[in-house]
């Protein structure tokens, strides 16, 4: 006997141990599948990524889903709806938000990494492989999902679907609750108010206690005369209800002097709840208001194509983001003095009192820098902070282009060696500029006025693309003249020079750089003519 | 009114890379400052100097030429700065005069005490470098321009009795010389100017005393002001 439930113990242990083996081959195998990995994170980012482009495009989806169901739920009260809309919203609908509750459900979180990180622990502190705790870990993290306030919504707005239960499609109300789930402000307003949770939760107790002690009261009172409008619990109930909330329809109301008094209290008590509501309400907006500012700013530079990224906010960064900004480009300020974020705050700059030297600053904000910005300016306060940053970006990327502001004409190595491109010293520009005054001052202001921002003239790039690669061949075939413009020269890609004032038989290939001269409507129209001109023989 | 003298008011951090980058374009360049240490430091750079006050004391520059002088008023102390480049043209209305801006508040300062040409540390920093993100091949061409070691230059060729330019309309010059050099603008004797693409410059009949902008390389523009005087 005691043989046999040997056999049997063995046996189940090795049926066990070969299911968790199965198990953890099958966990290893979903976390390596790289098809697997990716078709999640895309769900992912779709359903909880406030981040991902695309994702806007879904939210906007699913809210239109759910007007168009509480507009035919409201079309049915008084009109016959086809069989279409009525399939529509019964079916499609629901089978939609059902889609998207499993997915949510798949996504949230990751069992097999779950599973794989129980078993490597175990293996660590070599141990036999605790299956029942993994499941265990992973269940708890689906149940915490679905026990959130957002995820019980989602299931109610899924239960239309039952449609023969008359009932159930009161529960297409619930439709209107998972609007919170696709508008940011929403959320903000949500988390908002949480942080008064404990003030909130007080008033309601006191409120609650007032309503509990004057429905009795009032019963008491009231209930035994036969002239009162209040003769069940009920009827007192509602009218405290009524009478706290101040709304006071006066169709249920107290006659006994006693029952009179009660209601003094209540007024009184009612006036009370609601200014102090009032005030939870907008302190909470008040305190958190920078708060929302800032996220809402996040947001806005993460969805940003293309940026600048000031670093540092001094006099000379005042002069470049404004000149910046008139030219419609975005510009992000970073710098850690909250007086000069409030300065760029007010020139209507995106501006983040962070700061620019710390890798941190860079993953809360959430920018992709190789992507979005157009160029990295240093401008702090010293060589050594500028040096610091520097080190910062490359760190994260090595492409982005690097402008740095020089302090002392002994560090240009230094910021060099940190990976800058160009380096500007003022005090160098100052000189150059004296002396080029100097010694041909009409020269000079000519090229300054040719350059200056209001000027109606310009000196512009226009990079040689493909269309205009195919059309024009030669110098000749630009017009340059025909439309009263100077070329001054052409960047060659091939050369990797500058060749100045061209002949006509120069030829012009994809990439070159036209630099040319002209005033700025014959240099618009010169831009278009150029791309539309017909094929040159 | 060729500069061939330039005299710097102050030695800070500006005024000394501005000394460094005119020493050798002119015949002399000589350094004013307020105190001794200043002076010791430019003694040690081998440059003329001298020590001044704000006082009313410009006896030493009675006898210079004002046509061939430059001040550039470089002061740290944008107070002193402004007063210096009063003082300068109270007592000689005709010199031309550069000062150098830490603000713009001091610049506009200084052109209401009748400085010629500002240069705004802030705004000359700021222009390159957005020309730098915004026209990075502008921004090459404009330094080498203005880089004394490159060929390529910018010349102001006044045009002189004799001159075989006189009565000839500026956009065909510019089209026969286009060949060697750029003829960019023309100032006249009023000192308006206009450029060669524009409706105005494209009219304009070359007179005696204009100044003709021109770019090319040094060879060039001296091959180009022989071949039309």
């Amino acid at each position: 006997m005691s043989e046999e439930s040997h056999h049997s113990s063995s046996y189940r242990e090795r049926y066990v141990g070969a299911f968790s083996r199965l198990v953890v081959w099958f966990a290893y195998f979903l976390e390596t599948w790289a098809f697997y990995q990716k078709v999640k994170k895309f769900f992912y980012n779709l359903l909880e990524n406030q981040n991902y482009p695309y994702k806007r495009y879904f939210d906007v989806f699913m809210m239109v889903l759910i007007f168009s169901s509480v507009f035919i739920l409201i079309r049915e009260v008084r009109h016959t709806v086809n069989d279409f809309w009525a399939l529509f919203n019964d079916y499609i609908i629901s089978v939609v938000f059902l889609v998207e509750y499993l997915l949510r459900f798949w996504v949230i979180s990751d069992s097999s990494a779950i599973i794989i990180q129980q078993y490597e622990k175990d293996e660590l502190l070599q141990r036999k492989f605790r299956l029942g705790r993994a499941i265990v870990k992973t269940l708890a993290a689906k149940w915490q999902f679905m026990t959130s306030l957002s995820a019980i919504i989602d299931l109610l707005a899924i239960m239309p679907f039952f449609h023969e239960l008359r009932l159930l499609r009161l529960f297409i109300l619930f439709r209107v609750f998972k609007i919170f789930r696709y508008t940011q402000n929403m959320q903000y307003f949500g988390k908002i108010l949480s942080h008064k949770k404990f003030e909130l939760l007080t008033l309601l107790t006191f409120a609650s206690i007032v309503v509990f002690v004057s429905s009795i009261l009032i019963y008491v009172m009231e209930a035994n005369n036969p002239n009162s409008p209040i003769n069940s619990l009920f009827d007192a109930f509602y009218w405290s209800i009524v009478t706290i909330s101040t709304v006071g329809y006066g169709d249920v109301t107290p006659i006994t002097q006693e029952g009179q008094s009660v209601a003094v209290l209540v007024i009184i008590a009612g006036v009370a709840v609601l200014s102090f509501a009032t005030s939870i309400v907008v302190t909470a907006f008040t305190e958190r208001m920078e708060e929302i500012r800032e996220n809402k700013m996040l947001s806005d530079i993460r969805k940003l194509k293309h940026f600048y990224l000031i670093c540092g906010y001094g006099e000379v960064a005042k002069q470049i983001a404004s000149k910046l900004h008139r030219k419609g480009r975005n510009v992000v300020v970073l710098d850690t003095d909250e007086t000069r974020i409030a300065a760029a705050k007010e020139n209507k700059l995106y501006a983040l009192a962070m700061d620019p030297a710390a890798l941190s600053t860079y993953q809360s904000i959430g920018v992709d820098l190789s992507q979005q910005a157009s160029a990295v300016l240093l401008l702090r306060d010293s060589d050594v902070l500028n040096v610091y940053t520097a080190l910062t970006i490359r760190h994260m990327t090595q492409t982005v282009k690097l402008l740095s502001i020089l302090h002392d004409k002994g560090n240009r190595r230094k910021l060099h060696l940190s990976g800058v491109h160009n380096i500007v010293y003022a005090q160098e520009v100052v000189g150059i500029l004296s002396r080029e005054y100097s010694g041909k001052p009409i020269a000079f202001e000519t090229m300054n006025l040719l350059r200056a921002e209001n000027s109606s003239t310009d000196m512009i790039e226009i990079v040689v693309d493909d269309l205009i690669a195919s059309r024009v061949k030669h110098v000749s075939d630009l017009g340059t003249r025909k439309h009263r413009l100077v070329l001054i020269g052409i960047s060659k890609i091939d050369e990797e020079a500058f060749l100045f004032n061209p002949k006509n038989d120069v030829e012009i290939h994809q990439g070159d750089i036209l630099v040319v001269v002209g005033e700025i409507s014959m240099l618009s129209e010169f831009r278009l003519h150029i791309h539309k001109q017909r094929k040159s023989s | 009114m060729k500069t061939h003298d330039v005299k710097v008011f102050g030695y800070g951090e500006f005024a000394r890379e501005i000394v460094y980058q005119v020493n050798e374009s002119y015949r002399s360049v000589s350094v004013y400052t307020l105190d001794e240490v200043s002076a010791e430091e430019v003694r040690k750079v081998g440059s003329e100097v001298h020590l001044f006050d704000l006082g009313d004391n410009w006896d030493e520059f009675k006898e210079i030429s004002m046509e061939e002088t430059l001040f550039i008023c470089a002061l740290d102390d944008d107070a002193s700065n402004v007063f210096l480049a009063i003082s300068l043209r109270d007592q000689f209305p005709d010199s031309r005069i550069i000062g150098i801006a830490s603000t713009h508040e001091h610049a506009s300062k200084l052109r209401l005490a009748g400085v010629h040409k500002v240069i705004s540390k802030l705004q000359a920093t700021a222009d390159i470098l957005i020309e730098v993100l915004e026209k990075p091949v502008v921004t090459h061409v404009v330094q080498d321009i203005l880089d004394e070691e490159t060929a390529l230059k910018t010349m102001q060729m006044v045009i002189e009795k004799g001159c075989i330019l006189i009565g000839q309309k500026l956009d065909i010059i510019a089209y026969e010389a286009q060949e060697s050099v750029i003829i960019l603008a023309v100032v006249d004797s009023k000192m308006d100017t206009y450029f060669v693409f524009t409706a105005r410059g494209y009219r304009h009949q070359l007179e005696e005393g204009d100044i003709l902008v021109i770019i090319g390389y040094d060879e060039e523009l001296e091959t180009f002001k022989r071949s039309v005087t």
